[in-house]
């Protein structure tokens, strides 16, 4: 395991981007974090090495989140809706309700179009649909930093 | 004078000579002299004859005897003078005027002529000899012997006689006694006009006036009554003659009187008789012995067209010759050998050329003391009525005779009289003798026969009919079967006495086979609506529920009565109910295929229905309700329910995978582009696009799911129409390097819809335009704002949908057909989504293409939707 994130590292590493460099997470002297919630390895772990690739800090959360979320207090949370054992939408109430963590921009996932509305009542900021552009996403997490 | 002077000289002394002579001789003798015939000497013989005195000597013998004017005397003398030809006359009768009255005499005389030496005539000597005695006693003879005659004649006859001059009249005891008249002495023949009938009396006086007249010949023959003021009544004859004397004058009028009473009564009979064959109904006349026709009566004339006119034709020709020419050889035997004739022959009316069928009975009429013929005489009978109604019996028994029914009449004695063809066929009879000759009892089994003496006939009895099933044996086949029989007791019109038995039998056999057939297929029918799952039912025409079958019963465990009507209804699910009612009245006032899909609840059970109808005509076409059938589809729902969560879960699957590839790739060309690999940072652009066009396949399934779990879900925004197209337009030129998207947009304005839904519609319609026209290379998307929608609509110069397929692009797993259908890849699913979101944006979706040339999709949607 290590091995590997070594290879990644380095892997990364020679692939040095100009768009890294200018998004440079650096903007608030400190490397923005943003928290993955997904229940999908696959889907973790892709978004995980482009967000990383980006210059962005990256966390990842497969269970128990909302203690995660609270603990870790990411920049910006990408929040899927059908985690199996958990309820995105109910975790992202309960967020909503906590004065610590309200103001985390919530960029709900899922993958079905319809549930715009019932994302909107349970105070997601935001919405993707699967499967996404990376683009679209980058897009997103960058409106809310600059606000 | 002097002419003949030498000649009187002569005379002269011849006068004197025969002036002694003519005085002396005791004839009477007379001479007259010159043409003149003056009276030169007349003896006292002669004047005493003539009644006259000397004073006529030296007259003319026209002024001596006048009263001779208008006999023939004169002239017979100027005759004599001029001819010299003596006349002699015997017994002539000469009327003279003596004493003073005219009076009649009979004379033999002679007028001789004198003549001169030369033969000259100058006188003439007249001698005469009376002799009115002889000759009136003579007649007086003759008459009493006449009378006499007379008298013997009239042994039963009254004799009668009357002056023609003085009309006294004479009459013998039985005259009298025949007149009643009974008067004595002299009597006249007006006192005997009283005797006679009053009304006879002017005929009377008329025949006898006639009779006197000399033009008549003095008969007198006449028939009159005599008057019943003096007795009884007879008709009597009376037989006369005039006798006229030489100045055609009556002297005389005699006769007899008969009485005819007895014949006038006789007579009358005859009239009588004459009466009833002249009014006979029936032809009736006759013909003299050569054939000619001498009297008809009124009938005969009117079958005819006759009127005396016509008689004395010979009767032949009343007579149809072809007829006459084919009888006349029987007519004349039977006349000569029977003296009779009878037979039908056809008469000929005169006028109308009819030709009459008639019964002919002619006979000779012969004279019973002789035995001579006498005259023919034919009685005939107008047969066209009877022959009418021989013809209108054919056709009646015609009728019968052929009915496919059976028809027989049953005489008392137990055996049919008649049987027609469809009886003797149902019996077995070959012929009418057999069926004569073979009583009922042959044709009933024992019970029947049994059934017939305890039913039939006792109801025929009283009832006078009776009519209902039984059986009938045939003869040949000696099969029993089923009948149904109306009979009737036939009785005689006038006595009222029972004649016959009449049926009418009509074989079961067909009609029980029919009915098994019926009752057959009536439990197939049963048998195939309970043995199919479907439940059937019917309404009327005022959609009320007439009929459900087992089937509906099971489901819903509710009696069929309280179904009926509407009553069926309080089954269907509540949230149903509205739309299910309103549906099939809409369907059912159109009279057009109804089809619904409900929940049917019964108690703890829900089941998936679905129901169609059709509406249902008679023959005649007229309405009369729908009928159809309901089937449960709960299990297919379920099925149909799991397969749309099981794509909804496997697209939902698929999904997760193809977002990690597609972040995967995308990283990966970042990565390839940030390391300026621009080769392989495009094989992996190109590795995402496919990746995009299997979340497009995906995609397209989950929709397809959605439509059909009613879970499409709309998110209906306002936005700016042209806005979505631009980008859309944008995003898919990026896609194609043949073709070139050319907008043609008007300003559309804002509408409200949700955007990502008409914008999957646009993608569609322009991805499909791409795919669809290989071979060019340009689309036009045009937009307008026309009647409050805005129109989109997408032209591609492709290969285009042949016509009859132009509908069938909007549905569910279209795709082209035939080998084309290897060259463009796809589900069949893009255009049904997009014609389900047009739909349910409350637009429209059509096509309009020629196949090879390409095609033109577009979709309206109405700007003014309620924001609801």
């Amino acid at each position: 395991m290590k091995k590997e994130k070594d290879l990644r590292s380095a892997f990364l590493y020679l692939l040095t981007d100009s768009i890294i460099k200018s998004k440079a997470i650096m903007i608030k002297d400190k490397q923005v974090k943003i928290m993955i919630a997904d229940d999908d390895a696959g889907i973790v772990d892709a978004v995980e090495m482009m967000l990383d690739y980006k210059g962005f800090s990256v966390t990842t959360a497969t269970e128990n989140v909302l203690n995660r979320i609270i603990e870790e207090h990411p920049d910006v949370l990408l929040l899927d809706i059908w985690m199996s054992g958990e309820d995105g939408i109910e975790v992202c109430k309960a967020l909503k309700n906590n004065d610590s963590t309200k103001t985390i921009p919530v960029i709900m996932i899922s993958a079905s179009k319809d549930i715009e509305q019932s994302v909107v009542k349970a105070g997601a900021d935001d919405f993707l649909a699967k499967p996404f552009e990376m683009n679209d996403l980058l897009q997103k997490i960058e409106n809310f930093l600059e606000r | 004078m002097e002419i003949r002077s030498s000649a009187n000289k002569n005379s002269l002394v011849n006068e004197n000579i025969y002036k002694t002579l003519v005085e002396e001789l005791p004839l009477p003798v007379a001479l007259y002299i010159g043409p003149e015939m003056r009276v030169s000497h007349v003896n006292q013989s002669l004047l005493q004859v003539w009644g006259k005195g000397e004073d006529v000597i030296g007259k003319t013998f026209r002024e001596a005897l006048p009263e001779l004017e208008g006999q023939p005397y004169y002239d017979i003398l100027d005759n004599v003078f001029a001819t010299g030809i003596p006349y002699q006359a015997t017994e002539d009768r000469v009327d003279l005027f003596i004493d003073g009255r005219m009076q009649t005499f009979y004379f033999n005389f002679t007028y001789k002529p004198l003549k001169d030496e030369e033969g000259k005539v100058w006188g003439i000597l007249n001698t005469a000899t009376d002799v009115t005695e002889l000759i009136v006693t003579r007649k007086k003879l003759e008459e009493a012997k006449e009378n006499t005659q007379l008298a013997l004649k009239a042994a039963q006859l009254g004799t009668w006689s009357m002056d023609p001059i003085t009309y006294q009249i004479t009459l013998d005891e039985r005259t009298k006694l025949l007149f009643n008249f009974d008067k004595n002495g002299t009597a006249y023949y007006f006192q005997l006009l009283n005797y006679v009938h009053e009304a006879d009396r002017e005929k009377v006086k008329k025949a006898v006036s006639k009779a006197l007249e000399p033009e008549s010949k003095g008969t007198y023959n006449i028939s009159f009554r005599t008057s019943p003021e003096h007795g009884e009544v007879r008709f009597l004859r009376c037989n006369g003659k005039v006798y006229f004397n030489e100045d055609r004058a009556p002297y005389r009028f005699a006769g007899t009187t008969l009485d005819i009473t007895e014949d006038v009564l006789a007579q009358k009979e005859l009239t009588r008789f004459l009466a009833l064959i002249e009014n006979s109904d029936d032809l009736i006349g006759l013909t003299d012995l050569q054939g000619n026709v001498v009297y008809l009566n009124k009938a005969g004339k009117n079958l005819v067209g006759a009127d005396e006119s016509n008689f004395q034709r010979p009767s032949n020709d009343f007579l149809v010759p072809e007829d006459l020419e084919r009888l006349q050889p029987e007519m004349t035997a039977s006349m000569e050998k029977k003296g009779r004739f009878s037979g039908e022959i056809r008469y000929k009316h005169l006028q109308t050329g009819e030709q009459i069928p008639c019964y002919i009975n002619a006979f000779i009429i012969t004279d019973p003391e002789t035995n001579e013929p006498l005259a023919m005489a034919s009685v005939t009978r107008d047969l066209r009525s009877e022959k009418a109604t021989q013809k209108e019996q054919q056709k009646l028994i015609t009728l019968v005779e052929n009915s496919k029914d059976l028809m027989s009449i049953l005489e008392f004695n137990g055996i049919n009289s008649y049987l027609n063809k469809a009886g003797k066929e149902l019996l077995g009879f070959e012929n009418d003798e057999e069926v004569k000759s073979t009583p009922i009892t042959h044709l009933h089994t024992p019970e029947d026969l049994e059934f017939v003496q305890s039913e039939v006939l006792p109801a025929l009895q009283t009832k006078g009919s009776w009519a209902g099933v039984m059986n009938v044996r045939n003869k040949k086949t000696g099969e029993v079967f089923p009948v149904h029989n109306s009979t009737i007791r036939i009785d005689d019109p006038v006595t009222g006495e029972p004649l016959c038995i009449g049926a009418l039998m009509r074989d079961l056999r067909p009609e029980l086979a029919a009915k098994q057939v019926l009752a057959e297929r009536e439990k197939l029918f049963r048998d195939i609506t309970t043995a199919a799952p479907a439940a059937l039912w019917m309404t009327d025409i005022n959609k009320q529920l007439t009929y459900i079958n087992q089937i509906w019963l099971d489901w819903t465990q509710m009696p069929l009565e309280a179904q009926l009507g509407f009553g069926w209804s309080q089954l269907i699910a509540e949230e149903d109910k509205k739309r299910i009612i309103e549906e099939f009245s809409e369907d059912f006032d159109q009279r057009r295929h109804h089809e619904c899909v409900f929940r049917l609840k019964s108690p703890g059970t829900e089941r998936w229905i679905i129901c169609s109808g059709n509406p249902q005509y008679t023959n005649e076409g007229s309405f009369i309700g729908y009928i159809g059938t309901c089937v449960d589809i709960t299990e297919l729902k379920q099925l149909q329910q799991q397969k749309d969560e099981f794509l909804g879960i496997a697209s939902h699957e698929l999904k997760t995978p193809v977002t990690s590839i597609k972040a995967y790739a995308q990283v990966l060309e970042s990565m390839f582009r940030d390391s300026g690999d621009n080769r392989k940072a495009d094989m992996v652009k190109k590795m995402d696009l496919q990746v995009n066009r299997l979340t497009n396949l995906i995609q397209d399934l989950l929709d397809v799911t959605k439509i059909h779990t009613g879970k499409l879900l709309f998110n209906d925004r306002e936005f700016v129409f042209n806005d979505l197209v631009k980008e859309l337009i944008e995003d898919l030129q990026r896609t194609t390097k043949k073709h070139v998207i050319i907008p043609q947009l008007a300003d559309t304005g804002v509408i409200f819809a949700d955007r990502e839904r008409v914008g999957q519609v646009i993608t569609n319609l322009i991805t499909n335009a791409i795919k669809y026209s290989p071979n060019a290379d340009k689309i036009i998307v045009s937009t307008s704002l026309l009647n409050e929608e805005i129109r989109l609509c997408v032209q591609d110069f492709g290969i285009g949908i042949p016509g009859d397929k132009t509908e069938k692009v909007f549905e569910q797993f279209y795709r082209v057909s035939g080998e084309k259908q290897h060259t463009f890849p796809g589900l069949g699913l893009g255009l049904y989504i997009s014609s389900e979101i047009i739909k349910r944006e409350d637009g429209r979706i059509w096509v309009n293409s020629e196949e090879g040339k390409g095609s033109t999709f577009c979709f309206s949607l109405p700007v003014n939707r309620q924001h609801n």
